[in-house]
This record gives C-alpha cells, structure tokens and sequence, in this order.
C-alpha cells in the first residue's frame, strides 16, 4: 500500500472508515479504499494537515458513495449495477432538464461510457469515477460533471460560429431620438455609481445578485445551487437592492455633490433610458427562457408582495 | 416629486443592464483556474472548507464562464420535495389508522356473517326466526368474547337466543328492551357503513335516529327489520364479498393489520392494475369510456381506442419496468414505473416523461386530470402533482 508522507492515515482510521463507508458491499480491499482517501485528502489540503484535520476531513466524505465509485472503478459488477439502478436515471433526468429536447442524452451516454471505462490508457481500463474524491455526494457530482460538459460544448460551438456580419448590425435601423445633454451625464454618473456600489457588496451577494439579473435564474434555482431557501434569497435580494440605492443616494449627494433634484434626475434618467431591450422580450422565441422569464415575473410578484 | 417605488424600479433596470453587460465583458478575460465540476458540487452542498467556499464564491461572482456553469448546473437539480404544514400532516396520519381499525372491524363483524348464513336460508317460516338468532350472535359474539371472533358453536347461540328472547319479550324492563333492539339493530348497519369505510374514511351510512328504536315496539322492529335487512342483504354481501377478495390477496385469517391495510388500498382506483401485476406480466388499464384501453408490457405500452381488438404501440420516453397506470380521461393516461418513472399522455399514444424528486420505485398513481395525480411509492410514500410533476408535495 502506498503511503503518503503528507496523509498520516493510519490502520485503525482506514478500518473505521472502511466500516462506516459499507466498502465491504462491494469487497473492496482496504488497500484501495485507502488509495482513494489518501488522494481525496492530498488534493484538499494544500499543506500537510494534522491528524486532527485529517480525520475530520475524512469523517465528513460521503464515504459511501467513495467506496461505491472505487468499486466500480476497479470494475465491481454489483456496485456497478448498483449504479444502474440507482444514478443512471438521475443522469438521463439532468440531461433531459438541461436540454429537454433530448440534446444532451449523447454527453450523458459518454459520460456513462467513461464512468464504465471504455477509455483505455497504456492497456488499462480507466473510470472516470477516479476523478470523484467523495466531497459532494455521487448523484450531485454526476449533474455538475454532466454540466460542465454541456457548457464545454457550447463553448467549442460558439468558438467555431462565424462572427457576425458588419452589415447585419447596419441593418438594423437605429431609432432617432434627440439626446439631451443633462440626461446623458446623468446616465453615466448614475451607471458608474452602480457598478461601484456593485463592487462593494460581499461576493456571495453579487453572485446573487448576478444570478438573478444577468443569468436569469430564478429565486428557487438560485436557492437551490446556493443552499439557501426561496424565500431567503428574495430577502438577500431585497436587501442587497437597498444598500446598493443607498450606496447610490449617497454617492451621488456626497462624491457627485449633486442636489436632491439632481439625484432625481438621475434616477429619471435611467428609467427613461431606452437602452438595451429587455430581458424578456429577448427571451421570446426561446421556450425554456419563456418559461424562465415567467417563472421570474411570478416569483418577482410574490417577492414584490412579501417586499411590500 | 419622484416616487420611492421609481428609485427602485431605477435600480433594479441599472442592475439588469450593467450586470449582464459585466459578465459578458468577464466571460472571456477573467483569467486563472475555473471551477470544476467536482469543486462546484462540493460548493453546493456545503461540503467546503470556509476558506475554499470564500474562494470559488469570489470567483463565481465575477467569472462569467463559471456562471454558465452554474446556471446549467442549476436547472439540473431536480424539483424539491415541499414539505406540508404539520396539521395536514397529522389529520392525515389519523385518517390512515382509523380506516385501518374501521377495515379491521368490519372483517370481523363480516366474516361470522357470512358463515352463518346458510343458516338463515332454510325455510320461509324460519326466516324471521332465524334472522333474529343470527345477528345476536353475532353481535353477542362480537361483544363478549373479541378475541375469539371464529365461528360460535350452535349450543353457545341456542343458549344465547334463548336468553336474547326472554329479554326480548319482557316487558318488565323497558330500558333493556331499548338496549336489544338497538343492539339488534346494529350489525347490518355497521357491516354496510364500514364496508364503505375503505372509499371513504367517514363512514358513509348516517346513524338511525336516536328516537326510532324507542318509538316501535318489538314486534314492528322486528317486521321492519326483517324488511330492511332483505333489502339491505344484497349490498351487505357484495361489500363483504369485496371485502373478502382483498383479505384473500392479503392471507388473513384474522383482522391483521396487513390484511387492514389490503383492504384500506382496495378502495383505490389503481388497485386493480397493481394487483393484477402480481399475477400477469401485461397491466390493463381502462379509460372511463372503456374502449380506450392501455396495456403495460415492462417497458412498452400499447394503446387501443377499441376495446382490445386492435392494439397500436405507444411513444415512450426513456423509461424503467413501468408497474402501474391510471386513465382519469379517455385521451389522458398516467403511468408509474420503477425508478421513479412517471410519464403521462394527454392525446392516448405520446406519453412525456415527468421530473420526479427521487429514483425509486412506483407501485400506485390515481390521477384526476393530465396535471394533477397522487403516485404511491414502493415503501408506502405518496407524492402528490397539481402542476404535471413540476412540483411534487409529500
């Protein structure tokens, strides 16, 4: 058995774990058990931890699930039907959300297929299940796998589509407005003090924040990847969207030196602005972003209710 | 004068705009190491370390490229179990208890019945007679000895009528007159109410009124009685006769728990489908037209619009072993399965399959339209749909 000089993983720790991860389901030799452990902890910590640490890192694995992925990468039958029976489905159920036309049952059959080991490196079956080190759950592993790949996807899509044409943008006749001054300064002022007060805000409630106007996510899904409840995620909402007017107001009074009816201005500004479209209409043609965009407009009227 | 609800709808245009147009700039300058797969499931479910989980939520907020991560990341969760309010919960638990008890009961007030019976039949002059014999034994039966509810030996009801008929027709003691025509009165009633009692928990016979049994005096009960129960006979026996088909697909001799549960799971309209599977491969399924028919045949489903003469097979999404089905509509079908299969048509022959929270096995759905339907899992859960499986409540 190999030991790391960095993972201080001793017999009686790798029994115990062995035990509590029902490894013996699958007859999975200690020895390997004890490979994937020490590989999971090696690439957890960046320097050497304590026994302590070491233990308490490993207690909260999803042990099961560690020794159901390194049975069936050592090529176990029954923890492979096991896998069958119990994450196959859940695979082709996240596929099917993520494209529900089906698109994205082929990345979810390779998948499947590296996760058995069709691949092969120097005459050796290799799973991809050696890549999961029991942080997360198997089931939430497989879908966030399964996303990356989609995204890849449609990154090496996007990078082979022709750049739009010139003459396309021409095409589009531009509307003939007659600009005032004022509004345009008032508009820049106001835009600089946003993404300033933007930029201030914790990481956790700009990825919120971001999440809900840029990636049109809705409250429960945002909820759901942040581990928060619906509800709490429209209160953060609120209560990011309020600091940041605050943030602005007083910007605008104290940097800008501007008056009350400037600052009012200001903010007429960018309602009157007619910018970019909206989000929504843009979403029109495409069916799961109208579904999206009316799930949003309804949460939007119950988080604006509950608001009020 | 600018309105406070404006400020806000400003704010709230600002971050549309200079949000989306960040993360279209940050998509493809953000350098350094993106987040993979594995570290964003660790992230989502809270498995990291403070330190990293400050590390990826930096790295989130301003990588556009792992926001598209994320996003997709997201739509492949799958749909929350909603949790209902504890007092549902709990009327719910009871109701669940108090069928059971009524099923059970009415097995055993049932089953000396049905037994007896033959004995009632004999002749035309004997009828009244024997009828009168007949359910105060039973009832005594029931009454003095509940942990023996098997057949009573003919002397121990000769012995019993005897004593039933001195008291019968004394009149001496009016109370206790009362008390036997009431008692007298009752087994009939109790065998149809609680035959109902699986379809519907509360039981469905309303009581006789409190004044009826005293008003009457014992000769014109015991007429009427006759009457009603000749009446009431053919009812009382098809419910036993219900009763006893389920009891015999559960194996009870006597009013177990498991044989109560059968019982309280034969009112259901799924019952059928999910019974038959024990004994046939193919599962049946009729429509409330009963021409329009589906047939379940492990993965595959075959459709007929004429009764059976002509099967035409339907188109199927990916599905496990499919186990049971319901059609609330001639054009509408729900289908359960294994692993959480759960897929429904609204046109007969294409059928859709539905999200559903957790990969295991389905035995029952009762369905009363293409959105709404309650499956029965195989540990004894029930998940209920009112928007076609975009939400399912426990």
């Amino acid at each position: 058995m190999k030991i790391m000089a960095s993972a201080p993983l001793d017999r009686a720790l790798l029994t115990r774990l062995h035990a509590k991860g029902r490894a013996d389901r699958w007859a999975l030799p200690l020895e390997s058990f004890g490979v994937a452990l020490q590989e999971s902890a090696r690439r957890a910590f960046e320097k050497t931890p304590d026994r302590r640490q070491l233990e308490k890192y490993l207690d909260a694995l999803h042990l099961e699930d560690l020794a159901l992925a390194c049975a069936c990468a050592e090529g176990s039958e029954a923890a492979w039907e096991h896998v069958i029976r119990e994450h196959r489905p859940a695979l082709y159920r996240a596929a099917d959300a993520i494209d529900p036309t089906g698109g994205a049952r082929d990345l979810a059959d390779s998948l499947y297929a590296e996760l058995f080991g069709l691949t092969e490196r120097d005459g050796e079956r290799r799973s991809h299940f050696r890549y999961f080190h029991g942080r997360s759950s198997l089931a939430t592993w497989l879908r966030a796998v399964l996303a990356q790949r989609h995204v890849d996807r449609l990154r090496s899509r996007r990078r082979l589509d022709p750049l739009p044409d010139d003459e396309a943008a021409i095409a589009i006749p531009a509307a003939v407005t007659t600009v005032d001054p004022a509004r345009v300064r008032y508009t820049a002022i106001m835009r600089a003090a946003i993404a300033a007060a933007v930029a201030l805000l914790a990481p956790r409630d700009r990825l919120r924040l971001t999440c809900y106007y840029a990636q049109e996510l809705t409250l429960a899904q945002i909820g759901r990847a942040l581990g928060e409840h619906e509800a709490t995620v429209s209160r953060h909402l609120t209560r990011t969207r309020r600091i940041i007017r605050d943030t602005v107001e007083r910007a605008l009074a104290e940097r800008e030196r501007l008056s009350a009816a400037e600052i009012a201005e200001c903010f007429a500004s960018v309602l009157d602005d007619p910018g970019s479209l909206d989000v929504v209409d843009l979403l029109g043609s495409d069916p799961i972003g109208k579904e999206l965009g009316q799930n949003r407009s309804r949460n939007k009227e119950t988080s604006g209710a509950a608001g009020r | 004068m600018q309105r406070d609800d404006d400020r806000d709808r400003a704010i709230d245009r600002a971050l549309r705009e200079s949000l989306g147009a960040r993360v279209t700039a940050s998509r493809e300058t953000l350098a350094g190491e993106h987040i993979d797969g594995e570290r964003l499931a660790a992230w989502t479910e809270g498995a990291l370390r403070p330190d990293e989980a400050a590390i990826i939520e930096r790295h989130l907020a301003d990588c556009g490229q792992c926001q598209q991560l994320l996003v997709v990341f997201a739509r492949t969760s799958p749909p929350p179990i909603a949790t209902e309010p504890l007092w549902r919960r709990w009327r719910l638990q009871w109701l669940v208890p108090i069928a059971t008890a009524a099923t059970a009961v009415a097995i055993w007030v049932a089953a000396p019945r049905q037994q007896q019976a033959p004995r009632a039949v004999p002749s035309a002059t004997a009828t009244q007679a024997g009828e009168r014999e007949t359910d105060p034994n039973s009832t005594a039966a029931t009454t003095a000895a509940p942990s023996q509810p098997a057949t009573p030996s003919a002397s121990l009801g000769e012995t019993r009528e005897k004593a039933l008929s001195q008291s019968r027709f004394s009149d001496t003691d009016p109370l206790a007159k009362k008390e036997t025509l009431e008692r007298r009165e009752q087994p009939a009633d109790r065998v149809s109410a609680l035959a109902q009692a699986p379809a519907s928990p509360v039981p469905a016979a309303p009581p006789p009124p409190p004044g009826a049994a005293i008003s009457r005096n014992a000769d014109q009960a015991a007429s009427a009685k006759t009457a009603r129960e000749a009446d009431e006979k053919p009812r009382g026996n098809q419910a036993v006769d219900t009763l006893t088909e389920a009891v015999q697909t559960a194996k009870p001799s006597a009013p177990s728990a498991s044989a109560a549960g059968a019982i309280a799971r034969a009112g259901r309209a799924d019952v059928r489908a999910f019974s038959s599977r024990q004994t046939a491969a193919a599962i049946e399924i009729a429509s409330p037209n009963a021409s329009t028919r589906w047939l379940l045949e492990g993965r595959q489903v075959l459709h007929s619009a004429n009764a059976g003469a002509a099967w035409q097979v339907a188109t199927l999404p990916m599905t496990d072993v499919l186990t049971a089905g319901m059609s609330p509509a001639p054009s509408i079908c729900w289908i359960v399965g294994r692993a959480g299969t759960v897929i429904v048509t609204s046109d007969g022959l294409r059928f859709t399959r539905l999200p559903f929270p957790e990969p295991i096995d389905l035995v029952s759905v009762t369905a009363t339209d293409d959105r709404r339907a309650t499956v029965t899992s195989a540990d004894g859960r029930t998940f209920r749909t009112q928007d076609q499986g975009a939400n399912w409540t426990r």
